[in-house]
């Protein structure tokens, strides 16, 4: 089955980080995304850029409307995903757990749609 | 440059998936991502199935938790996204605007962060 | 009467006497469950396969109790689902299957389900449906009704819930363990223990559906403590050496041993202490101790094997004429470090009062309310305090406090009894 592990966090705690820390976050990202590679389970994985860089459109009354900005103003806003394969919902979970954003935010896990 | 068009989904849209509509629901996406890849722009993405199948995760202290449900409880839900490579945010937009869920969720196009690396 | 031993605990044998008819029903619904079990585990889909046995179930509860229950009730309930079994699969057919390799198939499922050595998921079943992705309040429903069979309008009279709404939880968590993927694997040993813990309470609270009915005077409100020490027998029967498991069905097995005595020949409420022992379940009561001393072996102490403990203390008045009230003082103690429970603690302070008498009581129990202003909304307390101040000649204090229980309180035969308290004060 397939499984989108959608990463939320705050933004501000990006911007908080030393250099160093900063530096450390991307090698667990890296070495995360290696492990489930390793085990055959990635499927696809990218980060977004904050949402300062979003617009968003919708359209109402026939009329489109576009927006600066993510379509809510959440504190935790998405930053990435990965796209993994594995058998069940717990192997998803187990990922997710050692996801690095899971210790400061939170992990959605989602099971993908195959048509 | 790389963009992620994505979509955001009322209720009403997450049981069109489901009911006399879901033909039309499932055929108005085949159609956008055969557009998509026709131009040659598609690098990814995918559907999520609906918001009651999610599971939300946290490692604190160590310790597993773990919730039934979305990340949080808000009116339009995360329904998918489509990956795309095109020249500017102008051009992500004028395909955001032709996305199905445009019409009664919301899209938000956010570019990716690009890194070379292997 | 049927040849397989239904209450088998480490192959003792069957002690309490079922009717030849209930005792049908239940192969039929261990049966049903097992089959359940092996079918849903393949697709996640539990809905699904209970379609498909659904008739043969039915027909085999209708058909058992009254005649012989067959030597491979799997395999009776299988031959009976056949049909709709070959028909799904044909609806699922794939484009290079053909009918013959669509039979062929249903008969390999056969052979394998029904023989005699045929694996039990019921385990892993029991695991998924107390998944953290399951909605809690749905969890003991489920449980009910995939391992077990009950059906959503049973289940529903128990909880004093609409029919339709349970129902529908249950079709909404069906489709969740379908949709979002929840295996029938047992955890992972990291996670063992906390998914465990979620089974056992909700097998715990299947109990506590039957607790305030216990005379079973209404047959759609009987609640469900058979239930649900059934539930806790199948658990046990799966992971026989956890001690935990062992602990809850102990602990169910002490309560049900009293309940012939909790309410007198007129329905009226009687607490524990003034319970008529001859009236427990003498047999049940020793079969409590025997799995709660084989739990204890283990080493491995927990909340519910330190409930079951406490029963234990209680039940020693079966035999000594008086509870071991110094070691509820301590199991309580040792429970509520465990849990933090406020409860546990005031359950403490009224050990406290019988060991050491209602002065020592009442200022533990008033300690507790001043540390835990929760408290101050739960009956108990309120109940303790009033028997207390009575103890202490402070009738209107005691008065007060009766008043103070009886607001809190829902369950008819109780307040009755805590206004006759009130009123003898």
């Amino acid at each position: 089955m397939q499984y989108m592990l959608l990463i939320y966090g705050e933004e501000s705690a990006w911007a908080k980080l030393t250099p160093d820390q900063l530096s450390a976050e991307m090698g667990a990202y890296m070495a995360y995304s290696e492990a489930l590679a390793k085990a055959g389970a990635l499927v696809a994985g990218d980060e977004l850029q904050p949402v300062a860089t979003a617009k968003t459109v919708s359209v109402s009354n026939g009329k489109q409307t576009v927006v600066d900005g993510p379509f809510a103003e959440t504190k935790e806003t998405l930053g990435g995903y990965y796209l993994i394969t594995v058998d069940s919902l717990d192997d998803a979970l187990a990922w997710a757990a050692k996801c690095p954003g899971a210790r400061y935010g939170r992990i959605e896990v989602r099971p993908v749609v195959m048509r | 440059m790389k963009y992620a068009v994505i979509v955001y989904e009322t209720a009403d849209d997450f049981a069109a998936r489901e009911d006399e509509r879901s033909k039309t629901y499932w055929d108005g996406h085949g159609a956008y991502f055969g557009a998509l890849q026709a131009a040659g722009i598609f690098t990814g993405g995918a559907g999520l199935k609906a918001p009651h199948t999610a599971t939300t995760v946290r490692l604190r202290g160590g310790a597993r938790q773990v919730v039934d449900g979305p990340y949080a409880d808000i009116k339009e839900q995360l329904g998918g996204f489509y990956l795309i490579d095109v020249e500017n945010l102008d051009a992500a937009m004028a395909w955001a605007e032709k996305c199905p869920g445009a019409a009664t969720g919301a899209i938000e196009v956010r570019p990716l962060v690009e890194m070379n690396q292997s | 009467m049927p040849r397989r031993a239904l209450w088998a605990y480490r192959g003792a044998p069957r002690r309490y006497a079922l009717s030849a008819a209930a005792a049908a029903e239940r192969v039929a619904r261990e049966s049903y469950g097992r089959l359940l079990a092996q079918l849903a585990a393949r697709t996640r889909d539990v809905a699904a396969a209970e379609d498909a046995l659904a008739d043969a179930f039915a027909a085999a509860l209708s058909a058992w109790p009254r005649g012989q229950v067959p030597d491979n009730p799997e395999a009776w309930l299988f031959a009976a689902a056949k049909r709709k079994l070959i028909d799904a699969a044909r609806r699922k057919r794939t484009a290079t299957q053909s009918e013959h390799q669509i039979l062929l198939g249903i008969e390999e499922l056969e052979a394998e389900m029904t023989a005699h050595d045929a694996p039990d998921r019921r385990l892993g079943l029991m695991f998924a449906c107390a998944h953290p992705a399951i909605e809690d309040a749905v969890r003991t429903p489920l449980m009910l009704q995939v391992v077990l069979g009950f059906s959503a309008e049973r289940i529903a009279a128990a909880f004093l819930v609409e029919p339709a709404a349970m129902g529908q939880r249950l079709v909404r968590a069906k489709k969740k363990i379908r949709d979002a993927g929840i295996g029938f694997d047992v955890p992972e040993p990291a996670e063992w223990r906390a998914r465990l813990a979620a089974v056992l309470d909700a097998i715990y609270a299947a109990y506590g559906a039957g607790w305030s009915d216990p005379l079973g005077a209404d047959p759609e409100r009987r609640g469900l403590a058979e239930e649900a020490v059934w539930l806790a027998r199948v658990l046990v029967g799966q992971v026989r050496d956890e001690p935990e498991a062992l602990g809850l069905l102990a602990l169910l097995l002490h309560l049900e041993a009293r309940r012939p005595a909790r309410r007198d020949a007129d329905g009226r409420f009687v607490p524990l202490d003034e319970q008529d022992v001859g009236l427990w379940l003498r047999e049940m009561l020793l079969e409590a101790e025997t799995i709660l001393r084989a739990a204890s072996a283990a080493q491995r102490p927990g909340r519910f094997q330190l409930e079951a403990a406490i029963q234990s203390a209680h039940a020693t008045r079966a035999w000594r004429g008086e509870a071991d009230w110094d070691a509820i003082v301590l199991l309580y103690g040792a429970l509520s470090e465990l849990t933090g429970s406020p409860v546990a603690r005031l359950n403490a302070a009224a050990a406290i009062a019988r060991r050491d008498g209602p002065e020592a009581g009442l200022a533990a129990a008033e300690d507790l309310a001043a540390n835990f202003g929760v408290l101050l909304d739960y009956q108990p307390y309120w109940a303790l305090r009033a028997d207390l101040c009575a103890r202490l000649g402070r009738a209107e204090a005691a008065r007060a406090a009766y008043d103070e229980a009886i607001i809190r309180e829902s369950d008819a035969a109780v307040i009755a009894f805590l206004k006759v308290r009130r009123n003898s004060v």
